[in-house]
């Protein structure tokens, strides 16, 4: 029945013409009917309003509002600009144009509309006490700024203003642009004006934020202890998911992985951002997790609309190469499991290969796209004349395996960064000792590398594992035992894997030993003897027991028992290789969260 | 000996080209988030003309085809030394295969007649796994103008197909007569024709099998939309497809909604639970299982605790006749919408929905049914064991809400919600469930708890529909994925009506994760906003527009291929097959029926006639000017000795009044020793003879 008294209500709105005030007695109607969550009815009666008053710009600007608060950005903007032709001499729905825009990544249109937009603001507007929509506006063209790049002119901006008054948004920016231009002291100093500011008038999520912002600034320079301060502080104000991500990165880089996961989770139980999933993804590609990877880049890609990108220094041709470059890994990690995994029998070998090609094929392509997004990533920051390290860096990860190029591009970066952060120069030798397959720079950087910085260090042993440079077996052997303890799971995605020696004893089936050799040869492990010297030698243990049954131990180069298995008395190859396969997934796993070796 | 000579007619070239072009734009269209603009312009052409040249030159076969293939390699190397060959190498290397492909096959096409038939059938795979895999996104596109996009480019690619084979065959040979007879080439289109027919039969009962499977076992699908199964049926496993299947909308607070599409009251011990006339007021006339054409108002009954709900639904992955409602309809409004919808139909319906709380349902009867209807929805609940099941279940339950209560309890802290209940070894798979496994999906949870309610005496039904996610609401507005189909209880309780319960439990079984699938909000808020703002243009479906306004042609062929099929290795082993028809595997059969005829002479025939086809596809010039004995006696003097003499013992089958088993003895020992010259014959004749589609003989 409400339906039809509603309907008929709507005909008699829809017939009589509506004055100003009856358009705030509907817009109040609206209001309530939102209360309500009666959304169909609060868009209908907009609707008929509109209808009836099609020059009440209100009733626009209103649709677009709600349209806004629920991520509908095209047909709040389109809204926003109805209104905004209606009533052009309302400067706030330009602003409401221009944060449209924003969230829809149309961040040149917006830099454009908030431009005009300042322009046609008065600046006798700046004496109103309180924020002007003329603060917002320059506090988002700066924002808008440094989202393009464009670090220069926001700065000037700012500070032309800051000169007259002090705002704590504006400082906020301003020291956000500074750290686009790696200013470590300016940046520092703005940030800190703005935290003061927003303390002293009890604004903890500002502070909040800005906090987490130089956690940022700090991690940015390498000055870890600085970091986690500004984090803790951060968390300390408000408990957000920016806070735990960046206490998460700290203690993932300085190779604390329970500590990382703690807080990469905690970061995911509040974060409405892809964030926390796309490191959580990192975490678990690095340690060998590979599936849970993929499922959370999923999330991460499946999750949400790229809005959120709208309040972070981020935009989807970022957002893709982060996820295209993880793919890539993952992928490629999946298919080289796959090589070391033991198959027996012609259709589990041929689905082994099939599935290797799948895999390497999509890594291929993500390798490209990477590629293809980062180069035009570069493109842009040279075209804007905007961050020179960015795009030196980029270009040399652009590069990567194209030496003579990529040699260029992160010599720049190198003499860039070490510049002004001089922590930064073990960071080069690992990529340097990477593109040029030097141990004596992996060997470098290794002595380089702070105790907080862990992350690097597994990269820079795995590299040198995977040298295979005669000349330095020595180290790099060691390498590989040093990797195993700190990341076993990390191994075999990469190729690598531990020489094993296989030993038998007791009543087992003849031949096993010699098919379970064969397997793992087949497989791409390198077979040694138990007694044969190396600090990387694991023992692939079995032992015959009563009954005909088996006992399989996989032990590692300390001696400790890795994973183990029970099973009858086989010897096929088909009945052995699924034995050998979870046995290897156990040694080669490491334990989430950590606590390993 | 020369093959048949050799030069390709126009219409055959420019086919081919038009072929290869249309895969290569396909193919850059599916990757153009990587490979650079330039490289799509310029490769193709570069490649082409470069396989064309080598083809025309005098280069010998392998230096030719060597040098088409170093080609790319030989240009980054220049380019490396002037510029960076990041973009070079993302070019390159995604679509080497098709450049490849491409280069080859230009060469071989020029080289190699044979090539001339296999290559059109070779081309198709690549338009028809970039289409059918719906590997191409239109974002721009409403969903209907994707997809009738998507039809008309496999229609086009179907069609380029065919006329590659038909231009195949138009080879002219040295004195420019056309070998096959435009007959032929009417026969072999027609197969294909035919062979496309089976196809879409196989690909309904293909993709239906696999609806059911990834619907939970609930949803059933045709080759192009989903619809519920009439029949509840329990797989061994299943998987969840998450598919965007409509939009739902209802005002008030975001809650979960049970959409029903059908409840299934009937029962019978061979298929189980299944559809029958189906009502929800006892005596009411039967409610509507379709959309109607028009506004229809029905008896939601006199029942306590009920209130209007209305609801808006927009089927996208839809069958657009299915109707879902809450439990009870009471008005059914179909609507007319904008033409370039992306929506295949969308409706409104006001259900009045029971709030009935556990204080009010606590004491209600099971009286009110007359006797049939009592028996009718007790049906299948006189098995002892499930009744013991059900008596331990509701072991301190009084009263029919509560023992129901109690039994939805019991399944939610008992069992476990499995992907993979497993296959029953005695085939009864809800026995398998209830007494052993304890793990299930939605479907055997419904099954189950519907037979032990009857089995109580309480008269129950299996419900079957969408459960909705009331977190994923925007403005009212829903989205439903296709793994969301769920199956529930409704049970009959007086004065309230049929009550809701649902058993299936939310404990994963040990080992198993369930598959959290998503829909990015990217895919299903411009389909909000499209309603939002053409909202406007929806008017209430009377029955005669309804029927004017009834789908054109075209929008319901789009839609059926809108979904994407699976059955493409399936369409394109049929192709395959049909080209091979006509000239290699009836002529096979009909030489191993001929085997075992009575009659010497068919064998002769069969096998001459079968044996000369594989002689002409191996390269053995033929024309029309030729007789028999001439073309026979050519190959004698070459190098299949004997063939003459067999061709005589042939022509005296055909001819002769008189013909013995002697002779068919005689022209045997002469086949074998042809086949075995034949088989030394160069691997150049010999694998065209094997795997050209062939064609018919002059005579």
């Amino acid at each position: 029945m409400n339906r039809w008294i509603f309907s008929l209500f709507l005909i008699l709105v829809s017939m009589v013409p509506l004055a100003a005030d009856e358009v705030d007695d509907l817009l109040a109607l609206v209001e309530m009917e939102l209360e309500n969550e009666s959304y169909t009815r609060a868009i209908a009666l907009l609707e008929e309003g509109k209808r009836s008053r099609p020059a009440e710009y209100r009733l626009y600007a209103r649709a677009g509002d709600l349209y806004l608060a629920r991520e509908l950005h095209r047909l709040a903007l389109a809204e926003y600009r109805r209104a905004a032709e209606l009533a052009p001499s309302v400067h706030h729905l330009q602003w409401d144009i221009a944060v449209a825009l924003g969230y829809l990544g149309k961040n040149g249109e917006a830099v454009d509309t908030l431009e005009l937009l300042l322009n046609r603001l008065s600046s006798d507007d700046a004496e109103t006490p309180g924020r002007t929509l003329r603060d917002s506006t320059i506090d988002d063209l700066s924002w808008m700024y440094f989202k393009t790049d464009r670090f220069d002119e926001g700065i000037s901006l700012l500070e032309g203003e800051l000169e007259n008054r002090f705002d704590a948004y504006w400082a906020h920016t301003l020291g956000t642009l500074y750290s686009g231009k790696y200013s470590l002291d300016e940046s520092r100093k703005w940030y800190l004006r703005s935290i003061d500011a927003a303390l002293e008038r009890g604004d903890s999520l500002f502070a909040s934020i800005a906090c987490y912002n130089m956690s940022l600034l700090e991690f940015s320079f390498y000055r870890y202890d600085e970091a986690r301060e500004r984090a803790m502080m951060s968390l300390d104000l408000r408990d957000r998911a920016g806070g735990h991500l960046v206490v998460g990165e700290l203690d993932f880089l300085a190779w604390d992985l329970p500590g990382a996961l703690e807080s990469y989770r905690n970061a995911e139980s509040m974060d409405d951002t892809p964030l926390a999933r796309m490191d959580l993804a990192e975490y678990h590609l690095r340690t060998g997790y590979l599936d849970v990877a993929i499922r959370y880049l999923d999330e991460a890609e499946g999750s949400g609309d790229e809005s959120w990108m709208y309040r972070f220094g981020l935009d989807s041709t970022r957002f893709g190469m982060d996820l295209s470059e993880m793919r890539r890994d993952v992928f490629a990690g999946k298919a080289a499991v796959e090589k070391l995994t033991p198959r027996a029998g012609l259709i589990a070998r041929f689905s082994g290969v099939r599935n290797r090609l799948r895999w390497k094929a999509v890594s291929m392509y993500q390798d490209r796209k990477y590629r293809a997004l980062t180069g035009s990533h570069v493109r842009d920051l040279r075209t804007k004349g905007g961050n020179e390290l960015d795009a030196a860096w980029y270009a040399a990860m652009a590069h990567r395996g194209y030496r003579r190029r990529a040699l260029v591009y992160l010599e720049e970066a190198r003499k860039l960064e070490t510049a002004f952060a001089p922590d930064a120069e073990p960071w080069y030798l690992l990529e340097l000792g990477v593109e040029r397959s030097s141990s004596r720079y992996l060997m470098d950087a290794l002595a380089g590398f702070g105790p907080r910085e862990g992350e690097p260090v597994e990269r820079a042993l795995r590299e040198l594992a995977a040298s295979g440079n005669r000349r330095v077996e020595t180290e790099s052997r060691d390498a590989l035992a040093r990797l195993y303890r700190i990341n076993p799971g990390g191994l075999r995605q990469y190729g690598l894997s531990l020489p094993v020696a296989v030993v038998s004893s007791g009543n087992i089936p003849p031949g096993v030993p010699r098919r379970i050799r064969r397997l793992l040869r087949r497989s791409g492990y390198r077979l040694t003897e138990s007694s044969d010297p190396g600090p990387d030698i694991s023992v692939l243990r079995i032992v015959g027991a009563e009954g005909g049954r088996m006992r399989w131990y996989f032990e590692d180069p300390d001696g400790v028992g890795r994973s183990a298995a029970e099973t009858g008395g086989i010897s096929r190859g088909r009945k052995l290789a699924p034995v050998l396969e979870g046995l290897l997934d156990g040694f080669y796993a490491t334990p989430l969260g950590g606590g390993f070796g | 000996m020369s093959g048949i000579s050799e030069k390709p007619g126009r219409p055959a070239e420019v086919s081919r080209v038009m072929q290869l072009l249309f895969g290569w734009i396909l193919y850059c269209l599916w990757l153009g988030d990587v490979v650079p603009s330039w490289w799509t312009w310029a490769a193709f052409p570069v490649i082409w003309l470069a396989a064309r040249a080598a083809a025309g030159s005098r280069l010998r076969f392998t230096v030719g085809l060597t040098g088409i293939l170093i080609l790319p390699v030989l240009v980054r190397l220049v380019l490396s030394l002037f510029a960076s060959v990041v973009d070079f190498d993302n070019g390159w290397m995604l679509t080497a295969p098709y450049l490849l492909l491409t280069a080859i096959s230009t060469f071989l096409h020029r080289r190699w007649s044979f090539w001339r038939q296999m290559e059109p059938p070779i081309l198709l795979p690549v338009p028809a796994w970039i289409l059918g895999g719906n590997l191409l996104e239109f974002p721009d596109l409403s969903v209907p103008a994707a997809a009738t996009l998507r039809l008309s480019l496999a229609v086009l690619a179907l069609l380029l197909t065919v006329l590659g084979l038909w231009s195949g065959d138009r080879i002219v040979t040295r004195n420019r007569r056309m070998v096959r007879s435009p007959a032929g080439r009417l026969v072999h289109a027609s197969i294909l024709t035919a062979a496309l027919l089976l196809l879409v039969l196989g690909g309904l009962f293909l993709r239906r099998e696999n609806a059911l499977r990834e619907g939970g076992g609930v949803l059933a699908g045709d080759l192009f939309r989903f619809d519920f199964n009439d029949v509840l049926s329990l797989e061994p496993e299943i998987s969840l497809n998450a598919e965007l299947t409509m939009l739902y909308r209802e005002d008030g607070p975001a809650v979960t909604r049970y959409l029903r599409r059908f409840t299934l009251s009937g029962w019978d011990e061979s298929q189980g639970f299944y559809r029958d006339s189906e009502t929800d007021i006892p005596g009411a006339p039967p409610a509507p299982q379709s959309l109607p054409r028009g506004p229809v108002e029905l008896d939601a009954g006199d029942l306590k605790s009920r209130i209007e709900v209305v609801q808006e639904y927009y089927l996208i992955a839809l069958d657009p006749t299915s109707l879902f409602s809450l439990n009870i309809p009471s008005r059914i409004e179909p609507w007319i919408i904008w033409d370039d919808a992306s929506f295949s139909r969308a409706y409104g319906v006001t259900s009045m929905v029971s709030v009935a709380g556990p204080w009010e349902l606590f004491d209600a009867r099971i009286d009110s049914l007359n006797d049939g209807l009592r028996r009718y929805y007790l049906e299948g609940g006189d098995d002892e064991a499930y009744r013991e099941l059900a008596l331990e279940a509701a072991a301190d339950a009084v009263g029919p809400w509560e023992q129901a209560e109690a039994i939805k309890n019991w399944f939610h802290s008992n069992y476990f919600y499995s992907l993979n209940p497993g296959v029953a070894p005695d085939g009864d798979q809800l026995d398998w469930f209830l007494f052993e496994t304890l793990r299930g999906y939605c479907s055997y949870y419904a099954f189950a708890m519907t037979r032990m309610c009857r089995s109580l005496g309480i008269p129950a039904r299996v419900a079957v529909g969408f459960l909705t996610d009331p977190g994923s609401s925007v403005l009212g507005f829903v989205p439903v994925r296709s793994d969301q189909a769920h199956a529930w209880v409704e049970v009959w309780l007086d004065d309230y009506g049929w009550i809701e319960f649902d058993p299936t439990s939310q404990t994963m079984a040990p080992g198993e994760d369930y598959p959290f699938r998503f829909i990015n909000p990217q895919q299903w808020l411009p389909l909000v906003e499209e309603v939002l703002s053409r909202s406007g243009e929806i008017d209430v479906a009377l029955p005669a527009e309804e029927e004017t306004a009834s789908d054109s042609w075209w929008r319901t062929l789009s839609r059926r291929v809108a979904d994407r099929s699976r059955i493409l290795p399936v369409i394109l082993f049929l192709l395959i097959v049909a080209v091979y028809i006509p000239n290699r595997i009836l002529p096979y059969l009909r030489a191993k029926a001929a085997d075992q005829a009575r009659d010497p002479r068919r064998a002769v025939l069969y096998r001459w006639r079968r044996f000369s086809a594989t002689l002409v596809r191996s390269g053995a010039a033929v024309s029309k000017k030729d007789t028999v004995l001439d073309w026979a006696g050519r190959q004698d003097a070459g190098d299949l000795k004997g063939f003459r003499h067999w061709t005589d013992i042939y022509l005296k089958a055909v001819y002769s009044p008189e013909f013995e088993a002697g002779d068919r003895d005689t022209a045997l020992g002469l086949e074998a020793e042809v086949r075995r010259r034949f088989r030394q014959l160069s691997w150049k004749r010999l694998l065209p003879a094997a795997l050209r589609p062939g064609r018919s003989l002059p005579w």
